[in-house]
Formats: C-alpha cells, structure tokens, sequence
C-alpha cells in the first residue's frame, strides 16, 4: 500500500503565509490608488462620509488623472443640460460622442463630473463597438450650481472636453 | 421596512420589439432604488445614513457584454438610463445592475430583428446538425 507522506511541512506553511500577506498587501496599496473606485467604496470609506465640503482641488486632480497632458479636440463630444434645474435632485443630462463606432474610431470610456459635488465623479460610461451610437441619458444630483464636465477616452489615445453650466435653485446634499 | 426593501428591488426595462437590420435602437432602463449617498444625516439624531448605491450596470445581447457603466453617488434616485445598441441579429437583451453589498439584480427582454424582405435574422443556423458546428 502507497503510504501518504507528510504533506504540510514546516517550510510549506512559512511560504503559505508569506505569499497569502504579500497579496493581501498589494490589494490594499491598490485600493488607495484608485480614486473613486466602487471597489474601494463598497465599505463606506471614511472619505466620503466624513467629508461633506466640496474639494475643488481633488476635482482638479482627477481630471488631470483622466487627461494626463494630451491635446483636448474639439468637437468631440456634444453634452445637452438645462440652463436652469429647479431641482438638484433630479438633473436630466444626455451627451453623445460624434464618431464612426469602428473598432480604430469609438469611445472606451465617458466620464462625467460635477465639480461643486462633494465627491465630483458622476458616472463613467463603458462603451464597444457593438454599441451603435455612444449616446446616453442619465439623470444626476447637483449640490449647487456648477459646471459639467463630460471627458471622452477614445480607443486611439485622444480625449475631448466640453462643460456646461447649470444653475441649481434648491440643491441636492449629495 | 419590508415595503422599502421590496422598492428597491423594483427594476423596468423597455426594449423594442421588432426592429429593421442595421437599426440602432434605445434601451430604456429604470431601477426603483433610493440611492444613499453616504452623506445624508438624520435631523434628530445627526447619526450619517449608510452608503448603498447601486455601482455598476452591464448590458449584454446573446451573452456578450456591450455596455457597462459604473455609478457613484451623484446619480439620482429611482436612476433612468437610456443608450443605444446596434440591431445586427435578434437575440436576448439582459441588463443587470449591481449593488454596493454585491446583490445584484437583472431584467431580459427579447428582440426580433428583421431583414428588408421581412425575413427573420436568428443569429445560429438550426436546420442542420453540421451548420452548429461550424458557427461553434
């Protein structure tokens, strides 16, 4: 009969461990790095809940995370709001990306931002060829009034812009 | 409570029926959800509601995935979304949108997609056992 040898070694048990701490470690550095990320959100960062002053400089930070120096074409994105929103609670806005959905010419990701919100990103859209149009309507909340600003990452490298203001007459407290 | 839990699992989506070949339609979404945004504070006690949004939407057509957003919380509550998609063959239209704790949620709806003689496009060959094969 094949008798069992011992599998759980000493030495096996050491490196069981180090290797289970080194990628426990590297999941939490990520998480840090990662602004705004629903991965990190999901325990109710102190971030958020602590914080209900809008930061204007962090929005100015993330959009310099998303931009990262390229050259902003023009033309590139069309983003519809109302001129006056009476409540911040529900501002209707629709964007649409002027483009031939090919695989060479189509948007990877939109991203949309408030930045008079306490937590400025909105939403950020995921599209693929098979989307035929790059066009959405989505409803927001608005703190008070501000600028939109919707950011397209096309698959080929370059980034459009455009912003549009809204006057908020009673805000929302998100 | 029980009647605010069952609210948020209240989901809507509308979906063309038929549509022509090479037609881009909308999809309308709709989730009945009250999206706290972790900011909120209750007026007597002052103690902070806890974060639950809905963070993420998948749309796929015949199992693949063709559209994806994440939300934070800026969205409004009860969110509507509308996009587009491509009517290339007829298939199985699924959205599902997920929750902050991982609960998910989902909808289906079906769509016949038409060639101009009026012919139906289905997107597998089922007259004979060798045409599978060749599409798998």
């Amino acid at each position: 009969m094949y008798l069992k040898k011992n599998i759980f070694t000493r030495r096996k048990i050491f490196n069981f461990i180090l290797g289970f701490s080194c990628v426990f470690s590297s999941k939490l550095s990520f998480a840090e790095k990662q602004i705004g990320s629903p991965f990190r959100d999901r325990f109710q960062s102190y971030r958020q809940t602590f914080r209900i002053e809008p930061d204007p400089e962090e929005a100015k930070r993330i959009i310099r995370n998303i931009i990262k120096g390229r050259e902003i074409r023009e033309d590139l994105i069309y983003l519809k709001a109302p001129d006056i929103a009476e409540n911040g609670n529900t501002v209707p806005i629709s964007f649409s990306v002027n483009c031939s959905m090919k695989e060479q010419d189509y948007p990877k990701v939109v991203h949309i931002l408030v930045l008079d919100n306490p937590f400025p990103e909105i939403a950020r859209f995921y599209f693929t060829p098979e989307s035929g149009e790059a066009s959405v309507a989505i409803r927001i909340r608005m703190r008070t009034s501000s600028n939109i600003i919707a950011i397209a990452e096309m698959s080929d490298g370059t980034v459009g812009e455009t912003k549009s203001f809204v006057d908020v007459t009673i805000g929302a407290c998100s | 409570m029980a009647n605010e839990e069952r609210k948020n699992w209240r989901r809507r989506l509308k979906v063309p029926i038929s549509a022509l070949q090479g037609e881009i339609i909308t999809i309308k979404t709709m989730a009945e959800h009250t999206m706290e945004p972790g900011v909120r504070r209750d007026p007597e006690t002052g103690v902070i509601y806890p974060k639950k949004i809905i963070n993420l939407v998948i749309c796929r057509f015949n199992g693949k995935q063709i559209y994806k957003s994440h939300w934070f919380s800026g969205v409004s509550a009860n969110p509507f979304m509308s996009f587009k998609m491509k009517a290339i063959t007829s298939g199985l239209v699924e959205v599902e949108w997920v929750d902050d704790y991982g609960q998910s949620s989902y909808k289906k709806a079906v769509i016949m997609v038409y060639d101009k003689n009026g012919k139906k496009i289905i997107p597998m060959k089922l007259d004979k056992a060798s045409s599978i094969k060749e599409v798998m």
